[in-house]
């Protein structure tokens, strides 16, 4: 917790002009490939925050990403296609929904409140469990929820899934998106509130007998991930423009784990950072895999860092900590104002 | 000192398997005084915690904090209600500084909820503000004040044990409960703490009841001892009349060296 609180609002506001900065040339400069590749960074980063705030600040060893996605997935997109497509691809689509058509923003909102919802209703059985049980039981929700996306054929389309959504997530929504978790989860951490948190995950028995609301808490960072979650797979599915139950699997759950693992449980920053070089370091080993005939190459890679890591540095690269990333970058400005 | 119960303990029993822990123990705890709970090892004090502040459920008896049945309240309600504690086998938030395990037990009375949090509203930080003036302040009363911004698992033992105390008093209690405090302290520490108890007990007026195995400690500073033995009441009166009490003697040279642990 290095970067003290009072710094933070200046600091996130200059990083996010420069972001913004960023984003504007990439979106004039580079082709639609290359955008969509940073827009899945971006999402990564979405993901690997969000579910830093159950696994990392509460403690709380959840896998049920995948699951808030798929649901904040056909939320978004169901609300989003246009009727006259909704009657040729979901002609058993009840009345209410058949007649919606939302815009973008308010979809993947209701895509993110349907999912945090979902959290809620399960968040109450399941988070009585711990370690390996909550492991387990958020894995078996994503396939609980897999399964009612297959077998809720009137409104999903069942295992064909939704194909041909407008493709409306852009590298501006991925990157407005960005901001709004890193904010939320930063000011959440180095709150009163978010303090609590961490104690709860140090030692839950001293927490409560401090008169902190432990299964209280427990479900708020669970539902807080759930629902920023369930607007990465809104994002997501427009992005690929198609959605089925197979679109997020357990696989994806164990790559955010993975980013959230490696980069510190609790850290934003590391969060961030390890989304970022994971993504780019697949991206950029696919094709070696391709012409080499290593299909499966960067997974042992990544299996392997992670396990260098986690045994040098049990909490990962930053532990809890927030390594102050734009102070060190500003530092050549400051010294050569000062010279 | 007026002489109503802000905490009557009546008949209370708790069972681990075959193991009666507590068996049938009735003691009343007076507004404002700092009383002392002593026994041999094992003899259920730790026990006796766990039950006031609801980390256990007791198998039977009834617990009457402030006018209220508590039993079987769950810690945090209890919390809320004016009770705090320590934990003989220490339970910092380890990873955290000095000052933020301090802060955690002012969230309960000064904290703010989710949406002023996240939206960062005037509220939240008037509260953040106000919460780290009030830590600092239980810090200083304990003097730690210049270790506030250290990693609190990094501290030497004896500071440890006055995190926690500083933790307790954090939340405002009117009850504080002190499991040996002082274990693990040299001679020179035990006393200067057990002056601190003392200090603050006089000075915030809150209602102490405190576990500890240094008799001369517990001797000097408590108005009146609670003894239990093997789960059960042995005595209670004033350090003099248990100094005296040949059943005390008997219990305490009885089992001098046997070794009963399992602490919360
Ligand atoms: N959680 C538990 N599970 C099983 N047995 C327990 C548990 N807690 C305490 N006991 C048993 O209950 C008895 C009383 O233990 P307790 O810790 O309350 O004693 P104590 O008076 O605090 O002792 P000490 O002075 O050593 O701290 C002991 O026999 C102990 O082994
Ligand atoms: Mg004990």
């Amino acid at each position: 917790m290095s970067a003290p609180r009072n710094t933070f609002l200046p600091r996130f506001a200059i990083a996010a002009l420069v972001g913004a900065a960023l984003v504007a040339l990439a979106d004039a400069n580079l082709n639609p490939y290359l955008l969509s590749i940073i827009q899945f960074i971006g999402l990564n980063i979405i993901l690997a925050v969000s579910l830093n705030v159950t696994n990392g600040f509460i403690g709380l060893f959840s896998l049920g990403h995948p699951a808030f996605m798929t649901v904040g997935g056909y939320v978004a997109a169901i609300l989003v296609i246009p009727p006259e497509r909704k009657a040729a691809l979901l002609p058993d689509l009840p009345a209410f929904l058949a007649a919606q058509e939302w815009s973008f923003l308010p979809a993947l909102i209701a895509g993110g409140s349907v999912a945090a919802l979902v959290a809620l209703i399960v968040g109450f059985p399941v988070l009585r469990l711990r370690g390996h049980y909550l492991a387990v039981a958020t894995l078996g929700l994503i396939f609980i929820v897999q399964s009612f996306a297959v077998n809720l054929r009137g409104v999903t389309r069942g295992a064909l899934g939704l194909s041909g959504l407008p493709e409306l997530t852009n590298l501006w929504w991925v990157y407005l998106f960005c901001l709004v978790t890193i904010y939320v989860c930063w000011q959440l951490k180095h709150s009163s509130l978010g303090r609590t948190m961490l104690a709860i995950r140090e030692n839950e028995l001293a927490a409560s007998c401090l008169g902190v609301k432990v299964a209280r808490m427990r479900i708020l960072s669970f539902v807080l991930g759930a629902f920023l979650a369930g607007i990465a797979g809104g994002l997501w599915v427009h992005l690929v423009t198609l959605i089925s139950p197979s679109s997020f699997s357990f696989i994806l759950a164990f790559e955010i784990v993975v980013m959230v693992v490696l980069g510190g449980t609790g850290s934003i920053t590391g969060a961030v950072l390890v989304a970022v070089v994971l993504s780019v370091l697949t991206q950029l080993l696919r094709p070696v895999e391709e012409a080499a005939n290593l299909f499966g190459a960067s997974q042992m890679i990544v299996a392997f860092v992670v396990l260098v890591v986690l045994i040098t540095r049990p909490k990962g690269l930053f532990g809890t900590a927030e390594p102050d990333l734009v102070g060190w970058l500003l530092r050549p400005f400051r010294k050569s104002k000062a010279a | 000192m007026g002489g109503t119960a802000i905490l009557t303990v009546s008949d209370l029993s708790k069972r681990f398997g075959g193991v009666r822990a507590l068996d049938g123990v009735s003691f009343e705890i007076r507004e404002g005084e700092l009383a002392g709970l002593i026994g041999p090892n094992g003899s259920g004090k730790t026990t006796a915690f766990n039950l006031i502040t609801g980390v256990f459920k007791p198998t039977a008896g009834t617990i009457t904090f402030r006018g209220t049945r508590v039993d079987g309240n769950p810690p945090d309600r209890n919390a809320a209600l004016g009770m705090s504690r320590t934990f003989q086998n220490i339970r910092l938030f380890r990873d955290l500084p000095v000052i933020d395990n301090v802060m955690v037990g002012l969230h309960m009375r000064h904290g703010t909820g989710f949406w002023p949090t996240v939206l960062r509203l005037p509220v939240a930080r008037r509260s953040e503000a106000e919460i780290r003036r009030r830590a600092l302040e239980k810090l200083e009363m304990l003097g730690l004040a210049a270790r506030a911004e250290q990693i609190v698992g990094s501290l030497p033992y004896g500071d440890q044990r006055k995190v926690e105390f500083a933790r307790a008093l954090a939340t405002e209690p009117s009850l504080l409960l002190l499991d040996e405090p002082t274990a693990g302290m040299n001679p020179q520490e035990t006393a200067d703490l057990g002056r601190t108890i003392q200090r603050l007990h006089r000075e915030l007026k809150i209602t102490t009841l405190l576990v500890e195995h240094d008799m001369k400690m517990v001797m000097g500073i408590c108005e009146r001892l609670i003894v239990v033995n093997q789960g059960r009441m042995l005595a209670s009166g004033a350090p003099a009349e248990i100094k005296a009490d040949p059943s005390v003697i008997e219990a305490y040279l009885g089992r001098r060296r046997k070794d009963g642990h399992a602490a919360a």
